[in-house]
């Protein structure tokens, strides 16, 4: 309603200045001319968006002291001129509706309002505080590039571009947000990536229709076709050199401004498994740590249930002096184990929340004392058996392995369901909770890439090609061909 | 098919939850600190009662946990119990405990030589048919006591028999005059109605040369006193444990194990031999059984040499191979005999020669027990030196005494 409305009001500094009423940031400065019809143009801008030196010395200077302008008749001439390449500036836009020059405005431009002609040009000069490019936090590498997204959009598509120098490299840029305008891009290979799953991609981001983009949950929901899973469908990096790898296997990037992470899709359960450094290494060293992450994240998933089972249902299962010593450490334990182990996850949880959200200071004292007071007062205290306190932490260790926190997150909270199904009946029922999760994961679909591809849903091909096992570069000739490429063949 | 998911899920809630059943559909919950781990278990001819079968075990009791009593030692307690049947006198056992025997975990099952004596079928068809034990429990047969009187008398609180047995189980490989039968071997052995059962014996032996240091010294310590031949279900008589080996080597049960020869000077010499090969091979005339050929190969390394001559050489290495193939073809042939004595296929012979032979074994199957009496059994032992562990000549080498005693050696080996 409001684009139509505003459409036809003509574009006039009082309509301007009307729009951003109380807006203290919001400067408005008269240029006077020297010009023989004595015309006055207005000059606006959001303060700290824009360079000062862009707007005095390559607009604002110009237009007062160029005889050009001195000379010019009427403001038609001077609109002509300022247009044609008269100001020293690249990046102008003639804006036909006072909406659009609302939008250029607020995007940090200066926008130079010609109340004759009830028009106005936008010239780009953003220069507002951005934070410069910095060393990933959350997945930093030994052997590898030290940069990372920020929050500037510009910045980060520069970022890729500067890697990828190509003109296949497409970024599409859509506005999201009915309030914030934010710029969300979209990076793709073109000839690579699948045009059909490019147009969805947009599709579904054209179609979220909110007030405002303001976290990163917004873009990650609407790039989940199936939205009923615990199971993260989309990856998110923070490095370049990783979103960089995944645009030229084929897949399709996110870029929103304002957030320092980049989004990745599609993906399968692989995707999340993998690390940075995966490609940094030897490939026999990458091949064994990738069984290792596989085994850590199962390991994670079972442990505490397994250890439920075993000592509350299949006693046979444990080789006697492990019985033996389970035993002896469970006297004067009064919980049952079940009991213990879901109070030790309780806790652990507990502690992982605490320690991320208080300060890194503060957060490793609160690991010093939940260690002491967990494992050490627990178990002198009798108040839990050892051999819990070993299982969860073993399930804990293991559980961060895993490169995904969104994966890591999802693995945490399904060993607990197994830890309850395990309580009903031992192995019986958590295998029960086992085939329902491989169940559900088997039915989950993300733009038409099968989560558990190339292991299922692909008759056996690509099984392991670059995915528990990493292949040497010169044998890497396909690309992945659950997400369906547009161009199968790669080198390297 | 989201109502059907919902249905499943419904039901299977039902299902594991309902109190309603009599019988729950999922397993009950037992905690593992509300059993009695039992890994021995002695059963014996009631001495009061002779129909009746005595039952004993060794639970532990109080043992440490996790707060201000970690580490402490367990007690151990022996009970025991009569009953007709094993079942029934477990029943009886649990009743007079404060925790569930577990016998799961039952590693060792003791057999009094008198139970063994009256028919063994009654005293271990229980381990054979039910679910909670196991088929690699080991069985032993207590030699000149019962296995009450056993157990009460090795175990103390600083030595647990279990634990002693449990190194003899893995050590017995090395021993050679012993071996290892479990539960389902022994199901094996006793379903085979032309071989005799043969089952590892133990005895208790005095422990006045021995101490432990900090703990009471049980009563008594075990030692292995052979091999049980039972016959018909029913103990016949043992094999001595000097002829323990050559049972081993003659059913392929041996390892390795440690023997004492002489050298060619007349040294002792210790040797670990090995078992490479085994091959028997019935002599057929027609369908008649003429002669089975019992052919082993071994091979030997030298541990140790009280000698001072450098015996590393054909001549001298190939007296020595003589030597250990004479002695163990010995005792091979004096384990063949204590068998005849016996009265009963102990060698596992039948099964071999049917397993070679199916056809022809019918026709003599019948009256095998009769056979076996007086069938020549032929022994042959070759041995092979591989190793003497060290290259060096021993202390005390003489270079050309050595060197005149080979020449000597090879001219007496050469003929």
């Amino acid at each position: 309603m409001q684009n139509t409305s505003t459409a036809t009001v003509p574009i006039t500094s009082d309509a301007v200045r009307a729009r951003l009423t109380d807006c203290g940031d919001a400067v408005f400065c008269d240029v006077a001319l020297t010009a023989a019809f004595g015309g006055k143009l207005t000059a606006a801008f959001i303060d700290g968006m824009v360079s000062s030196q862009i707007v005095n010395d390559f607009i604002l200077k110009p237009l007062s002291e160029k005889r050009v302008f001195a000379q010019a008749f009427n403001e038609r001439e001077l609109l002509d001129l300022a247009m044609n390449g008269e100001v020293y500036h690249g990046q102008r836009k003639m804006c036909g509706d006072l909406e659009t020059a609302m939008e250029q405005l607020l995007s940090g431009a200066l926008v130079l309002i010609f109340d004759g002609e009830q028009a106005a040009i936008a010239y780009d000069s953003k220069g507002y505080e951005k934070r410069s490019v910095s060393e990933p936090t959350n997945e930093n590498v030994l052997k590898g590039s030290k940069e990372s997204f920020g929050e500037a959009m510009r910045v980060n598509t520069s970022l890729v571009r500067r890697r990828i120098q190509t003109d296949a490299l497409k970024m599409r840029t859509i506005t999201l947000g009915r309030r914030t305008h934010t710029s969300i891009t979209l990076v793709y290979l073109d000839g690579v990536a699948n045009p059909d799953t490019v147009t969805r991609v947009e599709e579904r981001l054209g179609s979220l229709d909110v007030d405002g983009i303001v976290s990163t949950g917004q873009i990650e929901l609407q790039l989940q076709e199936t939205r009923r899973t615990i199971f993260p469908l989309v990856l998110y990096t923070e490095r370049v050199d990783k979103f960089c790898g995944n645009i030229l296997e084929g897949r399709i990037g996110i870029i929103t401004d304002g957030l320092p992470v980049a989004y990745i899709t599609p993906n399968d359960l692989h995707s999340f498994l993998q690390a940075p450094e995966d490609y940094s290494h030897n490939k026999i060293i990458s091949t064994a740590l990738r069984i290792l992450r596989y085994f850590c994240s199962f390991a994670s998933l079972i442990l505490p249930a397994f250890y439920v089972s075993i000592t509350t249902f299949h006693q046979e299962m444990i080789p006697t002096k492990l019985a033996v010593s389970i035993i002896a450490s469970k006297q004067g334990v009064p919980f049952p184990t079940y009991m213990e182990v879901l109070l030790m996850l309780l806790a652990f949880e507990v502690l992982l929340e605490a320690g991320t959200r208080l300060p890194q200071s503060i957060g490793q004292a609160v690991s010093i004392v939940g260690a002491l007071v967990v494992g050490q007062a627990a178990i002198t205290a009798n108040m839990l058996s050892p051999g819990v306190v070993i299982v969860i932490a073993a399930a804990g260790i293991t559980g961060f392995v895993i490169p995904s926190q969104d994966f890591s997150n999802t693995v945490r909270l399904c060993r607990i369901a197994l830890v309850l199904l395990s309580t009903l009946g031992g192995l019986f029922m958590t295998s029960i909770g086992l085939i329902f999760l491989l169940y559900h994961m088997c039915t989950l679909d993300n733009f038409g890439t099968p989560y558990l591809s190339p292991f299922v849903a692909s008759e056996g091909r690509q099984m392991f090609n670059d995915t528990i096992v990493r292949r040497s570069w010169l044998m890497l000739d396909e690309r992945p061909e659950n997400i369906r490429p547009a161009d199968k063949k790669r080198k390297g | 098919m989201r109502k059907l998911r919902f249905a499943v899920a419904i039901l299977l809630v039902c299902a594991t939850l309902s109190g309603c059943s009599g019988e729950p559909l999922l397993p009950m919950m037992n905690e593992i600190d509300d059993f009695d781990i039992i890994q021995v278990l002695g059963i014996d001819r009631s001495a009061e009662s002779p129909d009746e079968v005595e039952v004993t075990i060794i639970a532990g009791k109080g043992a440490g946990g996790g707060g201000e009593s970690a580490g402490t030692e367990r007690m151990l307690e022996i009970e025991s119990a009569t009953a007709p049947t094993v079942i029934g006198a477990l029943s009886n056992l649990n009743l007079y405990s404060d925790r569930r025997h577990h016998l799961g975990y039952t590693d060792f099952l003791l057999i009094g030589e008198s139970a063994a004596a009256d028919d063994i079928s009654k005293y271990t068809d229980y381990f054979t048919r039910y679910h909670e034990t196991r088929y690699s429990t080991r069985v032993f047969i207590i030699r000149g006591t019962s296995a009450h009187d056993f157990l009460k008398s090795t175990v103390s609180d600083a030595h647990f028999v279990a634990d002693a047995l449990g190194n003899f189980d893995e050590t017995v490989r090395r021993v050679g005059n012993t071996g290892i039968v479990s539960v389902i071997d022994m199901i094996n052995m006793l379903d085979a109605p032309d071989s005799a059962t043969v089952l590892p014996a133990l005895k208790t032996r005095d422990v006045d040369d021995t101490m432990i240091i900090g703990g009471e010294m049980p009563e008594k310590d075990f030692a292995p006193a052979g091999y049980a031949v039972l016959r018909d279900f029913k103990l016949a008589g043992y094999f001595e444990p000097e002829y323990s080996l050559g049972y081993n080597a003659l059913t392929g049960k041996m390892h390795t194990a440690p023997l004492n020869v002489k050298d060619p000077d007349g040294f002792m010499t210790g040797v670990i031999v090995m078992s490479d090969s085994l091959n028997l091979t019935p002599v057929w005339d027609g369908d008649k059984l003429k002669s089975v050929t019992i052919e082993s190969v071994l091979s030997a390394n030298v541990g140790e040499q009280h000698g001072r001559n450098d015996i590393y050489h054909d001549a001298p290495l190939a007296e020595l191979c003589d030597t250990i193939s004479a002695d163990v073809k010995s005792r091979m042939e004096k384990a063949v005999e204590r068998a005849r004595e016996l009265g009963v296929d102990s060698l596992d012979l039948a099964e071999r020669i049917r397993t070679k032979n199916p056809v022809k074994w019918k026709r003599i199957e019948g009256n095998w027990r009769e056979l076996f009496a007086q069938l020549p059994i032929n022994v042959k032992v070759t041995t092979c030196i591989r190793r003497p562990y060290d290259l060096r000549e021993p202390n005390g080498f003489k270079p050309q005494q050595a060197a005149d005693k080979a020449k000597t050696a090879k001219e007496k080996h050469n003929g």
